[in-house]
């Protein structure tokens, strides 16, 4: 991994891009987020999600077709939830942190079933890494990062984005400490729901491309690009939609 | 597929009601200006789960009222001026009269200005307004005006009429500036692609038919928060119509039809819609227990419902055939509901932001409402490949040829 003179976190660029699209309602959300990852050929995904109805119906397994009625349930909702995903071996494994809660008194839990299904189609915004390696010399408009913890947050964003090229860059905190969707705290929700902007005025560009098989278990931040100069409006225009 | 009482969060409008708390934050649609007449002088107005009356205050402005009422009186209770009673120590609201429609105010502190769209911009002769009842909730009403599939379905025509005998009819003209009619567009190209974008209003909603020989036929329509729908109507005419709550199982549609080039035949666009309705109450004469004129023999060979030319009984049908509250405990929704899952996305935001005393995080409730203009809403046919030039510039053409200020 490329490490500059004065920073300790590591960097790398990936092929990836910001994206938008809708979560299918109805089934596990762990498989209504595989079906996306899959549609748009994304092999690790961040997503958020906001005010999204969730439901978990008695007596169903999580292959079980959705009924046609709504039948005994605990509905809920998520408040928002930001989630990392996975795919291997036609499965996906989830982790993120989030806040949500049950209208119909469940026992509230400190971490969200990803077999809970979704109430109804869920907007999501968020960022993909694709399965194919980027072309050499291509501009890539995603990184993830490993942050030294030792460090204050904003100088290191600030040094990756600048080792990246580019001018200015958002960047979100996600989950690596625990296999699971955790519930939020206040501390969670500026750095991985809402990200971080960050700005610099001096480049360098000394960071390697990440190949295909990008794992974000080894990364605790990805940073997209919101450079004024980016060759690519549409890209620029759905990352300064997160 | 959503419980009840999710369900109830976002339809339920009374006094104290999440949704409620949200639609009282804008300015909404009260009475039409044509109610009010000499001798009428007070006009009874349900709106939001209130009894009120629209009147004069003793500065000789007007205002909106609590009126005397029973609890047994039905929703669309339209009493004589000279059976209301004020309730004299009971809330007042502030009204004001915009191209044909009373406003009313019913929220806390300051109320926001208006946005500058186009039914407000043009001058009167370019604007008329009408409303009509729907039996049924605000939500699903609105929620048909921003499905931008249901055209090609449920209002189908199985023949073409006469362009030339389109005035002051949804649908009906040619499709932007070719010679097909939009029935046939309709018709033939049923599966639009659909991409939603939030903006500083609501929602732009653009439907992309793709035709033969690399063609796409352009239609964009607006979601206006909270519960209004601005779309066109013609080549000459846009349509911006508020689902406005009566209470939780009724509400009228409140529409500014709103023309570009020409001024507004008013006498023939009251009529044609006055064919339809009673008064004074703008109750549809084709409803449910009429079965809205049903005709089996027309659905046989002219339209998909069977349910006469007129558009508005089709939506009329569709929506208060799911119930006085859709049960979307039995909802199945799909990517191509986009428009409606991102509009329960933004309802839900505000619920929230209104919750937590966040006012300013609302649609239209900061910033410099009055700079917004617009909202472009046309049909356009266009090659695949410069779809969306050539939807704006359409829209810009039509707007440069415009005698009134239409620029954006």
């Amino acid at each position: 991994m490329a490490q500059g003179a004065n920073m300790k976190c590591a960097v790398r660029a990936v092929a990836g891009r910001a994206f938008e699209d809708i979560l299918d309602g109805y089934f596990p959300l762990s498989e209504s987020v595989r079906q996306m990852m899959v549609r748009h050929g994304f092999t690790s995904m961040w997503i958020t999600v906001l005010h999204a109805p969730v439901m978990t119906l008695k007596g169903l397994a999580p292959t079980d077709p959705v009924p046609f009625s709504l039948p005994k349930t605990y509905a809920g909702m998520i408040e928002h939830m930001a989630l990392g995903a996975a795919s291997s071996d036609n499965r996906v494994h989830l982790v993120g942190v989030g806040n949500w809660f049950w209208v119909d008194g469940r026992d509230e839990v400190d971490t969200f079933p990803p077999s809970t299904r979704l109430g109804e189609p869920a907007f999501v915004r968020g960022i993909g890494i694709g399965e194919a390696d980027a072309e050499a010399g291509t501009r890539m408009s995603v990184a993830l990062a490993r942050l030294d913890p030792s460090e204050p947050i904003d100088r290191e964003l600030e040094a990756a984005t600048r080792r990246l090229g580019w001018q200015a860059s958002r960047a979100w905190r996600f989950e690596t400490g625990v296999p699971a969707i955790r519930r939020s705290d206040d501390r969670d929700v500026p750095s991985s729901l809402f990200g971080r902007a960050v700005g610099t005025d001096k480049l360098s560009r000394e960071v390697a491309s990440l190949p295909a098989s990008a794992s974000l278990s080894d990364w605790d931040h990805v940073l997209v690009d919101v450079s004024p100069d980016h060759p690519d409006r549409d890209a620029l225009e759905f990352a300064q939609r997160l | 597929m959503i419980s009840q009482k999710l369900n109830d969060q976002i339809t339920r409008i009374g006094p104290g009601t999440p949704a409620g708390a949200v639609l009282r934050r804008y300015w909404q649609p009260a009475a039409l200006v044509d109610e009010l007449q000499e001798q009428r002088p007070i006009v009874p107005v349900n709106l939001l789960g209130e009894r009120l009356a629209l009147t004069r205050d003793e500065n000789g402005k007007f205002v909106l009222k609590q009126r005397v009422a029973s609890v047994d009186e039905p929703p669309i209770y339209y009493p004589d001026s000279d059976a209301i009673d004020i309730v004299e120590d009971g809330p007042t609201y502030p009204v004001v009269e915009k191209k044909g429609i009373f406003f009313a105010y019913m929220g806390p502190g300051d109320a926001p200005d208006f946005p500058n769209f186009d039914c407000f911009r043009a001058p009167d002769s370019h604007v008329f307004a009408f409303k009509g009842l729907w039996e049924c909730n605000w939500l699903q009403a609105l929620e048909v005006g921003i499905d931008p599939s249901h055209a090609s379905f449920l209002h189908r025509f199985l023949q073409d009429d006469d362009p030339a005998d389109s005035y002051g009819k949804q649908f009906r003209d040619k499709a932007a500036h070719t010679d097909m009619p939009m029935t046939q567009v309709l018709r033939e190209y049923p599966r639009p692609d659909l991409q939603v974008e939030e903006t500083d209003f609501g929602l732009k909603i653009t439907a992309l038919r793709h035709m033969q020989n690399d063609l796409t036929h352009v239609r964009v329509t607006n979601q206006i928060f909270p519960e209004a729908i601005c779309i066109p109507m013609s080549r000459e005419m846009i349509i911006t119509q508020w689902h406005v709550p009566i209470d939780d199982e009724n509400c009228y549609w409140y529409t500014i039809f709103t023309s570009f080039a020409k001024p507004v035949n008013k006498e023939l666009m009251r009529e044609q819609r006055l064919k339809e309705h009673r008064l004074p109450d703008y109750a549809p004469l084709k409803n449910r227990s009429n079965n809205y004129h049903y005709d089996p023999e027309e659905q046989d060979t002219l339209t998909y419902t069977g349910m006469g030319l007129d558009i508005n009984v089709h939506d009329q049908w569709a929506v208060e055939g799911q119930g006085r509250i859709q049960d979307r405990t039995r909802e199945h929704l799909g990517r191509g509901d986009a428009a409606i899952v991102r509009y329960r996305l933004m309802l839900r935001k505000a619920i929230k932001a209104v919750e937590n005393n966040k006012e300013d995080a609302l649609p239209m409730r900061n910033g410099s409402v009055a700079d917004l203009v617009g909202p472009l809403s046309n049909d356009a046919i266009a090659s695949t490949h410069d779809w969306k030039e050539a939807s704006w510039q359409a829209d810009m053409k039509r707007r440069a040829d415009c005698p009134w200020d239409a620029s954006v």
